[in-house]
């Protein structure tokens, strides 16, 4: 493993409390006292464990699983979102995400507001977005709909908007879950362009995705999650065969 | 200790995030009204119109200035309750970004409590022309006001800091928190004077309730024009171990919101 990962992951492991009293309210305080339960009594559940890989700069990692693999808990941590709880996980790098396309609109704001407030939380300073404002709206296609509520948008709308941000304000690592298919037809295609613009660039990303064809199409290098655990990793073609054949 | 400084300095640090969380949740509020900002003022208005309604012409009771001295404990008490009930749901209501982006999640705390401050303000606005109206004294003692301004944003965070991880993971906490700033509100000398408390628990009851000291700053300060005397230490002592507990028990957390929310 060369020192210049930008993602290292040494028995990575990340484990989830299952709380038998998570939204615990009045009720089920009684419950609990009712029964002599204790509220130790929680169970463990491993979404990760004994994961080991390394991420090097520009590569496209492709991550292969079911649903409900780890994938996205994979994809949380690499974010920064969950620490781990066993092992390690060094990023030496910026991470932007392609998570927030579906969610994260204010539906009461307009366009423009939107793409500053997503802009400013994902961590971009506000004269950053100014630079990149005009990118955004015209990749979108918005035109003087940008001005509008977001709530009178399509969801095609939405989803050309939300990649828009995504691809422009980006960092050394891009986090992509499943939404290369957005839009129509004819912006689906502008999307593919831009995806495949931001791969020959110096940027890395991590790519979800159940769809094996989406994986081999664009990335070089392959993990596969199943259940928490690694199968196999390597060079996309060997391990989508495995993947295939399994 | 540590913890209060790491959270400030990620505070500044964010500020451009800090200023649009605010624009746009006030733009959400406001925005689509007919009267839009104006009910940031309209709103106050008519709450001290009820209340004096109510006291000075249906009770018959209060002196000649009793609106503004109730309105500027009033005030105060509202931002407290708005800030402090918006914050007990804070990181529940924020469930999606806290799963999907990271940043220092105490802003979202210290948002509340800035729309809260926003408020007060307009708040002032209304009272202003109504201090001169009911022959308030007006002395260089108004000087204080920033302070003790700045002394509940601070006291407003740190509770808001406490009840946002508290109200994650005790959900009926939002419905108990309503009943009990509904108590304190009558457990203060908001709607009555300091001096209509027994002289011998006027003590006790000065220290053991953080609001006693509050109000009676703001009305000394807004309306008598008298200094805030050495009570309002009380007040200062509260701010400063809700903060340092508050930020602590955040920071402590922090790192498993996205799990458990």
């Amino acid at each position: 493993m060369s020192k210049k990962s930008i993602i290292q992951a040494n028995n990575l492991g990340i484990k989830y409390k299952i709380s038998k009293f998570k939204r615990s309210s009045v009720k089920d305080l009684l419950k609990v006292v009712g029964t002599r339960n204790s509220l130790k009594s929680d169970s463990e559940f491993w979404a990760l464990k004994n994961l080991n890989f390394s991420v090097e700069p520009g590569d496209i990692l492709g991550v292969l699983g079911k649903n409900g693999s780890g994938k996205s808990t994979l994809l949380r941590t690499i974010a920064g979102i969950y620490l781990p709880d066993e092992g390690s996980l060094t990023v030496n790098g910026t991470v932007s995400s392609m998570l927030t396309l579906s969610s994260g609109f204010k539906e009461d704001l307009s366009g423009v507001e939107n793409i500053y407030l997503i802009g400013v939380i994902t961590g971009f300073t506000e004269k950053e977005i100014k630079s990149k404002f005009e990118e955004i709206v015209n990749f979108s296609e918005l035109g003087d709909f940008i001005y509008q509520p977001v709530k009178s948008y399509s969801s095609g709308m939405k989803a050309r908007l939300g990649f828009s941000i995504a691809t422009s304000l980006k960092r050394d690592i891009m986090l992509v879950d499943e939404i290369l298919g957005v839009g129509d037809f004819k912006f689906r295609e502008k999307s593919r362009k831009k995806m495949i613009e931001l791969i020959n660039s110096d940027i890395t990303v991590i790519l979800v995705s159940h769809d094996a064809e989406t994986i081999r199409e664009y990335s070089n290098k392959c993990i596969w999650i199943h259940e928490g655990e690694l199968k196999a990793a390597g060079n996309t073609e060997e391990v989508m065969t495995q993947y295939m054949n399994s | 200790m540590k913890d209060l400084f790491q959270l400030i300095q990620s505070l500044f640090s964010r500020k451009d995030l800090a200023k649009f969380l605010m624009k746009s949740d006030l733009k959400v509020r406001y925005k689509n009204k007919a009267l839009g900002f104006l009910w940031a003022v309209l709103d106050p208005f008519f709450m001290m119109l009820i209340y004096i309604i109510l006291v000075s012409f249906v009770f018959k009771r209060g002196g000649e200035q009793y609106p503004i001295l109730l309105f500027s404990a009033l005030l105060s008490y509202r931002w407290f309750t708005f800030s402090t009930g918006n914050n007990v749901t804070v990181l529940v209501k924020n469930s999606k970004l806290l799963q999907t982006v990271k940043f220092p999640f105490a802003i979202l705390v210290f948002n509340e409590v800035n729309i809260g401050l926003f408020n007060y303000l307009l708040g002032l606005l209304v009272l202003a022309p109504m201090l001169f109206i009911f022959n308030a004294t007006f002395s260089l003692n108004l000087l204080w006001l920033p302070l003790i301004i700045l002394a509940q944003y601070l006291f407003t965070t740190g509770i808001g800091l406490l009840v946002s991880v508290a109200g994650l993971y005790f959900r009926d906490l939002q419905h108990i928190l309503m009943f009990v700033l509904r108590i304190i509100l009558y457990l203060s000398p908001a709607l009555y004077e300091l001096s209509l408390i027994p002289e011998k628990f006027q003590k006790i009851y000065l220290y053991l309730n953080p609001f006693a000291s509050l109000f009676d700053t703001y009305k000394n300060i807004l309306v008598k024009g008298q200094a805030p005397n050495g009570y309002f230490l009380v007040f200062l002592g509260f701010t400063l171990v809700s903060l340092v507990w508050g930020s602590y028990y955040f920071t402590k957390k922090e790192n498993n919101f996205a799990k458990d929310v």
